[in-house]
């Protein structure tokens, strides 16, 4: 995009009500980290639930749940964290040795079988057919890592 | 939303929401893209390379020295079948190549250094030292940051030393 053109200073301006696509873009970008973050927030809660063989319940009912049982919850969290930096790393050095995807693919299985725990049995109550409740259970958990780091 | 269901409806939402991100990015966009439907996506940081007229002397714009060293061990260098690497001394040189070839989008140039964009170190040298290598093959002796308007926003992020 080589283009001769006069040049002068300009300062940055904002028109009011007025959003180029691009912009729009960034900011869907921005969203779907947000939403990529929050899929790591609900992973969380539900490894806090998965991790004891318990489906998630009610808002409330967490709240109470975590505050009484908070090494539960630190647990939850080191084993989130734990498995996202394994799927992290593992999809990044896949891209030269193909080996690393057998642990990317055990990260995300465990992480996704303790979703499974806490969110399949609501999913499967509504009649969902078992295909689609597993993909949404295990593409969700690796969506998480992708919208935050790509 | 049902009391026990909440958190599963919510996951589904952000799986929706996610997958169609994903979806577009990856998938539809490429797409029209290739179709020349839309432009390629460049993101919140774009630039114009600019020749300067000579009438007007200087540069109003403040300079900001290019990073041109080699490249290091974090981008390697780019493997030529021959051994060659005069051509492409390194990754720059050949996405630079390609992107003003519009053959390549700037985001995917970033994608294949493995970068993200964003305000890391490793982000903020790709960025500078892809603009540098894109002036080495645009012909054109600077390249200036542009606002969300496409005016240049006064910061020169390459420029030519000869110039």
């Amino acid at each position: 995009m080589a283009v001769s053109q006069e040049i002068s200073p300009s300062t940055k301006t904002r028109r009011i009500g007025v959003l180029s696509g691009d912009r729009a873009e960034v900011g869907l970008i921005w969203m779907l980290r947000a939403a990529g973050v929050g899929l790591v927030g609900v992973s969380v809660i539900g490894s806090f639930y998965g991790l004891r063989g318990l489906a998630c319940s009610p808002p409330l009912t967490i709240l109470f749940d975590m505050m009484a049982r908070p090494w539960w919850l630190v647990a939850a969290f080191v084993a989130q964290a734990i498995l996202s930096l394994a799927q992290w790393g593992a999809r990044h050095r896949a891209a030269r040795d193909a080996r690393w995807w057998g642990l990317f693919a055990a990260a995300l299985l465990v992480s996704a079988g303790m979703n499974w725990v806490a969110f399949a049995p609501h999913l499967l109550a509504w009649g969902w057919p078992i295909i689609p409740v597993a993909l949404t259970v295990i593409g969700g958990d690796a969506l998480a890592e992708i919208l935050v780091i790509s | 939303m049902s009391g026990d269901a909440w958190l599963a409806t919510i996951w589904i939402y952000l799986v929706g929401f996610g997958a169609a991100g994903v979806l577009w990015f990856r998938a539809v966009r490429p797409i029209l893209e290739a179709l020349g439907w839309i432009a390629p996506y460049t993101g919140d940081d774009d630039y114009v390379a600019v020749t300067p007229d000579p009438h007007r002397g200087a540069s109003p714009f403040a300079a900001n020295e290019p990073a041109n060293e080699p490249a290091n061990e974090r981008f390697d260098a780019v493997p030529m079948p021959n051994g060659d690497s005069s051509v492409f001394p390194d990754s720059f040189a050949l996405l630079a190549v390609l992107v003003e070839a519009e053959a390549l989008s700037v985001t995917r140039a970033y994608e294949l250094l493995g970068v993200s964009r964003g305000s890391s170190a490793a982000y903020k040298e790709a960025q500078q030292r892809l603009a540098a290598a894109r002036l080495k093959v645009s012909g054109s002796t600077q390249f200036l940051e542009l606002d969300d308007e496409r005016k240049p926003t006064g910061r020169i992020v390459g420029r030519k030393k000869s110039s």
